[in-house]
């Protein structure tokens, strides 16, 4: 009792100990850093989107660049083309992602494994061609651009916080965005809906059998997971002010598979973990010019056959003994 | 009478796995059904649990047609089921898989566990409550923080009757629960079975093994073919020609 207690507030105060350090970071940083970080978390929480409906739920959902997209170019279109401020936007934008993954789910569902992972790749691709083909609504290969920034936000005593000039205004709304889902996602991992979707993905008969209606926790787990991934997209719409056809292409629903892989899947930590190491190990290889994708493809086969369950998951599987060794060897000191 | 069956019929394509088929469970007993390889025993099971729809017939319980609901739904109504080959979570310990019994009980759902209302916490307490007391019932306390991977064949055993009796079930359906177990655990899983029946929760088994049929059995039934052949006592089903003949085979006329 008394470890667990002790694990329990160890885990919090890593948490704390984490946010501080996020939210100092703009004042040691650079910009290059700074714009890179404010990106990591952007694809955290699409991966984070991910893992719920690939990592919890177990369903090879190939879609969700489709409903990042929709997040990002509704929340652009709308304050591009009707002068919306972004906060209407961004809710217009998320309920308009929720109603087309319903709409997505409730067929493609229906189908089990491979043949779910095909059916939403499909939609993924039509999704893709019709933003390329709507060229008097989206400006097709073009890209909108120009879409303005988040309205400046009035501070009480004076002043207000303005998202036009600083770097690190948007890194922290998008920090702010982070944590709330990593909240959110905390809780309902970990609550008895959370189990129901990690029950669903180890065993549909048995789930069914013990009262899980499966459907329903598959069409739940899409639609949040769809709802996170359009967030990304409002957020990435509005910070880089510029979106492009392939931000919806199925290329950014592997990305964020490559990402979920390599930090653990169905964990909370992992996804988040992946997204930081690949997005800057990325960077970092630009260094070596044309190769550095050759090398990134390397470094990822390496990590996915040496550590099937990603970092996250090796070390939840491995810290423990390595504590317990540890505690023994110390008692054998005494 | 809790359960009952009338006429059931369940075909695949042209193989008629159970054939124009009645039958009653009461209340409060353990009620057997036996029968030789490929007799319909688990897909009757199927079918009462709603894994598969009936071709035709009906299904009473508690006086309410579930004829046709999905599985779900009838976990709900109050019949659990075990699996032939013993299925738990695999990827959960031996007291999450009990937890996760809980479930159709849970009054919160996603949003209740988002804002951590009042609601979610007593559903979480009263999971974890609940979950304690099953794991005694089924004498899995001291190994309840046990991955599955770690634990034998007959823990599997009881952990899967666990997981159906977190449901809160009035009727249980066990599909051969003592298979791949040695006498003595096959003892122990017996007793439970009892002591189930005695905490008022109603019995319906599938098993190969006569000596536990006839020991434990209130009723029996015994089927071949998808048909009934005998319905009763273990007195009277065991002294019946026909099930003799189904299990030891028709005496040649020459």
């Amino acid at each position: 009792m008394e470890n667990l207690l002790k694990l329990y507030t160890t885990k919090h105060l890593l948490f704390a100990l984490l946010i501080v350090a996020a939210l100092v970071f703009p004042l040691v940083a650079s910009t290059y850093t700074l714009r890179i970080i404010t990106m990591c978390c952007i694809w955290s929480m699409l991966a984070i989107a991910l893992n719920l409906i690939v990592g919890y739920t177990g369903q090879g959902n190939l879609g969700l660049g489709a409903f990042f997209g929709m997040g990002a170019y509704t929340t652009g279109l709308l304050m591009v083309k009707l002068g919306l401020n972004f906060w209407l936007a961004l809710i217009i934008a998320l309920a308009l992602t929720v109603i087309l993954a319903v709409l997505i789910g409730l067929p493609t569902l229906r189908t089990k494994g491979a043949y779910f992972a095909i059916a939403t790749l499909c939609f993924n691709i039509i999704f893709t061609t019709v933003v390329i083909q709507w060229d008097a609504l989206t400006k097709g290969q073009t890209g909108l651009m120009n879409i303005p920034n988040v309205p400046a936000i009035p501070l009480p005593f004076g002043g207000q916080i303005d998202f036009h000039e600083s770097l690190a205004a948007n890194y922290y709304l998008v920090l702010i965005f982070l944590i709330l889902t990593i909240v959110v996602i905390y809780r309902i991992v970990n609550s008895l809906t959370g189990k129901s979707f990690l029950a669903v993905r180890q065993d549909e008969d048995l789930a069914e059998a013990i009262g899980i209606n499966t459907f329903r926790a598959k069409l739940l787990s899409f639609t949040v997971s769809a709802f996170i991934a359009g967030l990304a997209g409002g957020l990435y719409a509005v910070y880089l002010g510029f979106i492009a056809p392939a931000i919806t292409s199925y290329g950014i629903t592997f990305t964020a598979i490559l990402y979920v892989v390599v930090g653990g899947a169905a964990t909370v930590a992992g996804p988040i973990v992946g997204s930081f190491l690949l997005t800057v190990i990325g960077e970092q290889l630009t260094a070596f010019g044309t190769l550095h994708l050759i090398i990134y493809g390397v470094l990822v086969v390496l990590s996915i056959i040496y550590l099937p369950m990603g970092l996250v998951g090796a070390y939840q599987m491995f810290w423990p003994q390595i504590w317990q060794k540890m505690k023994r060897g110390k008692v054998h000191a005494a | 009478m809790l359960l009952k069956v009338d006429n059931l019929v369940k075909s695949f394509g042209g193989l008629v796995a159970i054939d124009a088929l009645d039958l009653q469970v009461n209340k409060g007993e353990i009620f057997s059904i036996i029968g030789p390889n490929g007799a319909g025993k688990t897909t009757l099971f199927n079918v009462i649990s709603g894994k598969y729809r009936p071709s035709s017939g009906k299904i009473t319980f508690e006086g309410k047609d579930i004829t046709g609901l999905k599985p779900y739904n009838i976990a709900r109504r109050g019949i659990a089921r075990t699996f032939q080959v013993t299925a738990v979570f695999s990827q959960f310990t031996v007291f999450e898989n009990i937890v996760i019994g809980h479930q159709l009980h849970a009054k919160s759902g996603m949003f209740g566990a988002v804002f951590g209302t009042g609601q979610a916490h007593k559903d979480a307490r009263e999971s974890r409550e609940k979950s304690e007391k099953i794991l005694e019932f089924t004498g899995l306390t001291d190994i309840s923080d046990k991955p599955i991977a770690n634990t034998t064949q007959e823990e599997r055993k009881r952990l899967s009757i666990g997981l159906a009796l977190a449901t809160d079930p009035k009727l249980i359906l066990l599909d051969e629960p003592v298979s791949g177990v040695n006498m003595q655990e096959m003892d122990g899983i017996i007793d439970l079975i009892r002591k189930i029946r005695d905490a008022g929760i109603t019995v319906c088994l599938i098993e190969h093994k006569m000596r536990v049929v006839m020991g434990i059995s209130d009723r029996i039934l015994a089927i071949n073919y998808g048909k009934k052949i005998a319905e009763g006592t273990v007195k009277e089903v065991s002294s019946n020609q026909q099930v003799i003949d189904a299990y030891l085979g028709v005496k040649d006329a020459a």
